[in-house]
């Protein structure tokens, strides 16, 4: 399930419900779709705290913080789970776009460190 | 009520009737009550649907919003930091520039290819033209030149090829004199305006040294040319003396006869020499090799001779204390018993006392030419391999009025091309039919291809080969030649290419004269 890509990787713990990406997100639409089934499916397993973790992602296009957004939809239909995005301040869009994600999941919590 | 239904009473119904009828009124109004309480059911519940439908819009609408407030955000934010690092790039790489040319030891400006404005001048410059960079800076280019014409050929080829490498033009200094340099010019953009690098080297001095010795060379050629018209006359030049020497000297007999010659010592000459002689030997040709590096011998070392009673030697031959047939020494055991042909050396005298003789009383010129051709009939020989003396003396010079073939050898460093460049300039005007240039010691393969064509460019003659460094050719001590030693080496590789053009041009030579 999880994506390895020369340029990026997504990957999937099911054990503590975590979804790891890492590396930069150049992709465009479609190119979106493996990432956004794997987001969808982590959301789908409705755990309780669903974790988000961005610390190693570089680059984001928007195609990709699209990508971020449906996914958080996708949590938000089920509304069964705590989703935590954890984002690092080395990276100076994680800041300014994540807390975005807020406006669409009020509830969703923020870790940027 | 309706007059015209079947069922309605007529004006004289009885009683029963009309109770009949007012029934089926009433009934009728039921129905109709209920149809109307149905018809308010079901659009209560399309109204409520349709509530319900709004509001998933509503909420899918804003959703959508968000998403491309966002998405638009986070565009703007990637972008902004894109820009910033794109921008302390540019600054940096543009401040790094700035930094190598200012640490480039040669002189290096940018003229800006709009109006020809010079936009960027490092220190050497200002020491090339011997003014301050930030008065040179903002001049129109054109006035740095000697004459405004001069620019011309060079930006006609820059036109052409994209590209300008090694052309030679005149400069101004800010004082008014002349410098010559060595200039190459590539395009680039610069603070984003299309520009023209200008790498220089300042070749004055060259260029002085090359015009004394074109006096130099047409003055020996003057003598030469008299000497030929009447061999009587006596004159000397420097040490050697040139009255026998007339022009049967310079016709060519049968044998090739080849210089090899550098500008500078230590070039590895004679090493070359000895192994394209093994080479040519080995493959079946009668060779010779002469040391006639009478100041510096060394040949006999690398043919087997080394501490070896030379006997008879060149010098010996030059001081008229030998006859030519004794001078001779058969080295082709040297080779080992696949010899198929033979090798002769004629070594030069290690006895300090000989040299001292020869070195201070001269020897007869004619002697020294004579030796290349009556060696060759003597012996038979198919090729003549003669190992100069490095530098353009006397000696170099005659020698290469009676040889075939001239072997430059050079090594790929700028005092080794400006040198031969010299040579090659005299070679052509001493009339030496073919001038070859084999480099040695190019430092790695990765640049042999481009050691190869800028020589070929510069000089305007064929390379034969691009040899490379090696140590180990360098240490040898064998005791047969490299080439024969390790004939998979790169360096025998190369040297194979030379001897192969070497037997190549003999055989020729043999076809048209024999």
């Amino acid at each position: 399930m999880d994506i390895l890509h020369e340029d990026y990787q997504v990957q999937y713990d099911e054990a503590t419900a975590t979804v790891r990406c890492s590396g930069s997100f150049r992709l465009h639409g479609d190119e979106y779709k493996p990432v956004l089934d794997l987001l969808t499916h982590a959301a789908d397993a409705k755990p309780a705290m669903l974790t988000l973790d961005v610390r190693e992602l570089q680059f984001l296009n928007s195609s990709g913080i699209n990508t971020l957004s449906k996914f958080v939809l996708q949590v938000r239909k089920h509304d069964t789970s705590q989703v935590v995005v954890q984002g690092s301040t080395r990276y100076p869009w994680q800041e300014k776009s994540l807390k975005n994600l807020q406006r669409l999941l009020p509830a969703l919590k923020l870790d940027i460190v | 009520m309706n007059l015209d239904d079947p069922a309605a009473p007529g004006p004289d119904a009885s009683r029963a009737e009309l109770l009949a009828a007012g029934e089926v009124l009433r009934r009728r109004v039921r129905e109709l009550e209920q149809e109307r309480r149905d018809l308010e059911l079901m659009l209560e519940t399309s109204a409520a649907h349709a509530d319900n439908i709004s509001e998933t819009l509503e909420s899918e609408r804003n959703d959508l919003a968000t998403m491309l407030e966002m998405t638009t955000e986070h565009a703007d934010t990637v972008e902004d930091e894109l820009h910033e690092r794109a921008t302390a790039t540019l600054l940096r790489s543009a401040k790094e520039l700035r930094m190598i040319l200012e640490a480039t030891p040669a002189p290096v400006m940018i003229v800006r290819q709009a109006d020809g404005e010079l936009v960027y001048a490092n220190r050497m410059v200002g020491a090339l033209l011997q003014a301050e960079v930030h008065d040179l800076v903002g001049k129109q280019v054109l006035d740095l030149y000697y004459e405004a014409a001069d620019r011309q050929p060079l930006m006609r080829a820059l036109d052409a090829e994209g590209s300008v490498d090694h052309h030679e033009v005149r400069f101004r200094r800010a004082d008014g004199s002349m410098v010559w340099v060595d200039i190459s010019l590539r395009l680039l953009e610069f603070n984003d305006q299309s520009a023209i690098l200008s790498a220089m080297h300042d070749i004055t001095d060259r260029r002085a040294a090359e015009e004394r010795l074109q006096g130099q060379v047409e003055a020996l050629r003057l003598e030469l040319e008299e000497t030929s018209k009447d061999s009587a006359l006596a004159r000397s030049t420097g040490t050697t003396r040139f009255e026998n020497l007339d022009a049967a000297v310079v016709q060519r007999g049968n044998t090739e006869i080849v210089a090899v010659h550098s500008f500078r010592g230590g070039n590895g000459k004679s090493s070359l020499t000895a192994n394209v002689a093994a080479l040519l030997a080995m493959a079946g040709q009668r060779v010779g090799v002469i040391d006639a590096d009478i100041q510096s011998p060394g040949l006999h070392l690398l043919l087997g001779h080394a501490g070896v009673q030379l006997g008879r030697t060149l010098d010996d031959y030059l001081l008229g204390n030998c006859p030519l047939d004794q001078l001779a020494v058969d080295v082709t055991a040297h080779l080992g018993p696949q010899a198929a042909g033979r090798l002769f050396l004629v070594p030069a005298s290690l006895n300090p006392g000989t040299m001292a003789q020869v070195l201070s009383q001269g020897y007869d010129a004619q002697r020294l030419t004579n030796t290349f051709h009556e060696l060759g009939e003597a012996l038979g020989l198919d090729t003549l391999l003669i190992d100069t003396h490095p530098g353009l003396n006397e000696e170099a010079l005659l020698t290469m009025r009676s040889v075939h073939t001239l072997i430059v050898v050079l090594r790929p460093d700028k005092q080794d091309f400006e040198g031969t460049g010299v040579t090659v300039q005299v070679a052509r005007q001493l009339e030496v039919p073919r001038v070859l240039l084999v480099v040695n010691q190019a430092p790695t393969a990765g640049q042999f291809q481009t050691v190869r064509a800028r020589a070929q460019k510069t000089f305007d003659s064929e390379v034969l080969a691009v040899i490379p460094h090696s140590a180990e050719f360098m240490a040898f001590d064998g005791d047969v030649p490299f080439v024969l030693r390790h004939p998979q080496h790169p360096v025998s590789v190369a040297l194979q290419h030379v001897a192969l053009a070497m037997k190549g041009k003999a055989v020729q030579g043999s076809a048209a004269t024999r």
